[in-house]
């Protein structure tokens, strides 16, 4: 009987306390929350999937743990080129550390690249169902690059990360939805210094894929080239060469060729090679023309 | 004579809580426990330290941050082993530690002279807290020279990679800058501050129970089942103080409420995955957080005293 009556004293001193606590211990798990100290609620369905073990271990507050056995898993499933195991498990990682870049970043990367790929070079499947297998893990990678991006916003190398899959040239470049995904790492305030004309450059070379908004591209690649001669690549500088062409620019506003390219040599080898790398859209206005010009002058 | 009454008068006014007695009683208890061996644990530490260091991310795939990953998955193993030792130790040790008092015929030995019982248990606490204590800042120390050393080889690497690739010195310091923070840094440490927070918990609460049950294993189990209730708490907390009389039931309503007044909330402490994750951790959440478990604890000693103050052997 005493027992008892002992537990309920304990009960109502605890009852009493979490009283006391119960404010102080809200303010700081929202302040925890608002620094992004602690994790969000796992998502439904994720203790499930992770089995009696892991889960009891993730609930046991060492998620970043499950998350690093989980991930040697996935490398796993990639080994035997299991994907549809593979894209279980980055869910179940990616739950489990939303905040965590590289899981996002690796586990599209094995959709959109790996996957892709392994079905694209698949001897036994016919060219139609080739290509709509690489369609599908090239669109599952940049929806899980896309469910990175809505929990976490302001990382900007998870925006960098898919705009760089939709400019790619190898796989399904989509040149307006990657300028998009530029500006939008432009736009993130975690975003570091030394990357922004970087990125305002693959903005550039972007947009200048586009045939309507070339106009747009000849303005900011001139305004790159006046900013700083870190700019001065010879991509921007061909493709700059190409747009003022295109829109006969006229001479008083013009970049001259001696001050676009260092010397003829050089003008020469860099717009060859633009021309042999160029794409279907690439604007190459002049540029055949210049390079035969450079050939036959005396002075090369 | 006037000399023996007052020696015995001071005997009777023996007070409630005295350091010196209780670090007796807390120094016993640590070489009692470290005879049961439990630093063999550092061994099994130590060991998945060195496979953990010279563990190299195993895709072929070179990211801008993977040095900073292997540096994260070095420190989510060692702070993982570290998170489960504690909070395992200190229940199980907490939990044997009157039985085994008992079986030797110690606790009679202790209670029998003017040994304030709150003073016996606080002792007994402190004790299993020096050794979980302890052992945290060895593996801390083997964890901190070994993620140093790691992490001095990885910025070398990535520096010997930007000369290579032409980097500019403003890339190269933030490189350096973004390895160090996986690094040793303080944010780590209050990491490690809030496992042992956590510990110290679990170790009050493993009293509190042992002091009414009759079995060790009844007192662990229990207590394990709170550490995993302790996890939910926040969400009980949320669905109590966010939902009120949205649609909820009132059994419901009940429940989350007793959950979340009960049982400590230990998604608080989940700093530790920040800490891994190199995140910066402000001093004032820290302090927060020390308070918040000095508060616990000293709630659950002296409710374990309560229980214990008039226990029959």
């Amino acid at each position: 009987m005493r027992i008892f009556s002992q537990i309920i004293v304990i009960l109502v001193v605890l009852l009493a306390f979490g009283a006391a606590k119960l404010r102080f211990e809200d303010q700081l798990g929202r302040d925890m929350v608002e620094q992004k100290l602690i994790q969000p609620p796992m998502k439904e369905g994720t203790s499930l999937k992770l089995g009696q073990t892991s889960a009891a271990v993730a609930l046991g507050g060492l998620r970043s743990l499950v998350a690093a056995v989980w991930n040697f898993r996935a490398f796993l499933h990639f080994d035997e080129l299991d994907w549809i195991k593979l894209e279980e498990s980055y869910e179940i990682i990616t739950s489990l550390q939303p905040q965590t870049t590289h899981y996002w970043d690796t586990g599209a990367w094995h959709l959109h690249t790996n996957a892709a790929v392994y079905y694209n070079e698949h001897q036994d499947l016919p060219p139609f169902r080739k290509k709509s297998m690489r369609q599908l893990y090239h669109k599952k990678g940049s929806e899980f690059l896309e469910e990175g991006v809505r929990q976490n916003p302001d990382n900007w190398r998870l925006h960098i990360a898919l705009a760089r899959l939709w400019s790619d040239r190898h796989k399904m470049p989509d040149y307006p939805r990657a300028v998009k995904h530029y500006q939008n790492t432009l736009a993130c305030e975690s975003l570091p210094k030394y990357k922004r004309s970087q990125l305002r450059r693959f903005t550039f070379y972007n947009i200048s894929h586009i045939p309507e908004r070339r106009e747009e591209a000849l303005a900011l690649g001139t305004a790159l080239f006046y900013e700083s001669a870190d700019n001065h690549l010879p991509n921007l500088l061909c493709s700059l060469f190409a747009l003022q062409n295109e829109f006969n620019t006229p001479m008083l506003t013009r970049i001259p060729d001696n001050k676009l390219f260092p010397d003829k040599t050089r003008q020469h080898s860099w717009l060859k090679n633009y021309w042999e790398r160029r794409l279907d859209n690439t604007p190459t206005a002049g540029v055949e023309a210049k390079i035969k010009t450079l050939e036959y002058s005396p002075a090369f | 004579m006037q000399q023996e009454i007052r020696k015995e008068t001071k005997m009777r006014k023996n007070g409630i809580f005295s350091p010196s007695r209780i670090l007796v009683i807390a120094s016993h208890t640590f070489t009692q426990l470290v005879r049961m061996k439990v630093f063999y644990f550092l061994a099994v530490f130590a060991m998945l330290m060195l496979v953990a260091s010279y563990f190299e991310m195993p895709w072929s795939r070179t990211t801008e941050d993977s040095a900073e990953q292997e540096l994260i998955i070095l420190k989510s193993t060692a702070m993982g082993a570290m998170a489960m030792f504690s909070v395992l130790f200190a229940i199980a040790a907490t939990a044997l530690l009157i039985p085994k008092d008992l079986e030797d015929r110690t606790l009679y030995t202790i209670l029998s002279k003017p040994v304030p019982r709150f003073d016996y248990l606080l002792g007994k606490l402190i004790g299993v807290l020096l050794l979980v204590g302890s052992s945290l800042l060895l593996m801390d120390i083997l964890l901190s020279f070994i993620l140093h050393s790691r992490t001095d080889a990885l910025i070398t690497a990535e520096m010997e990679r930007g000369a290579a690739r032409g980097w500019q010195q403003e890339y190269l310091d933030l490189r350096k800058e973004e390895i160090s923070q996986q690094g040793l840094t303080w944010d780590l440490q209050a990491g490690i501050g809030a496992i042992f927070f956590k510990a110290m918990i679990m170790a009050s609460i493993a009293l509190l129970i042992s002091t009414f049950s009759s079995s060790t294993l009844f007192t662990i189990v229990i207590a394990v089942v709170i550490y995993f209730i302790g996890h939910f708490t926040a969400d009980a907390r949320n669905y109590w103080l966010q939902n009120q009389g949205a649609g909820v039931s009132t059994q419901v309503k009940l429940l989350s409420q007793g959950a979340s007044l009960i049982f400590p909330d230990f998604q608080l402490y989940n700093i530790i995955d920040a800490a891994i994750e190199g995140k910066k951790i402000a001093a004032n959440i820290f302090q927060r957080l020390a308070l918040l478990t000095f508060f616990y604890t000293g709630i659950y000693s002296v409710l374990a005293w309560f229980t214990f103050r008039k226990k029959e052997f």
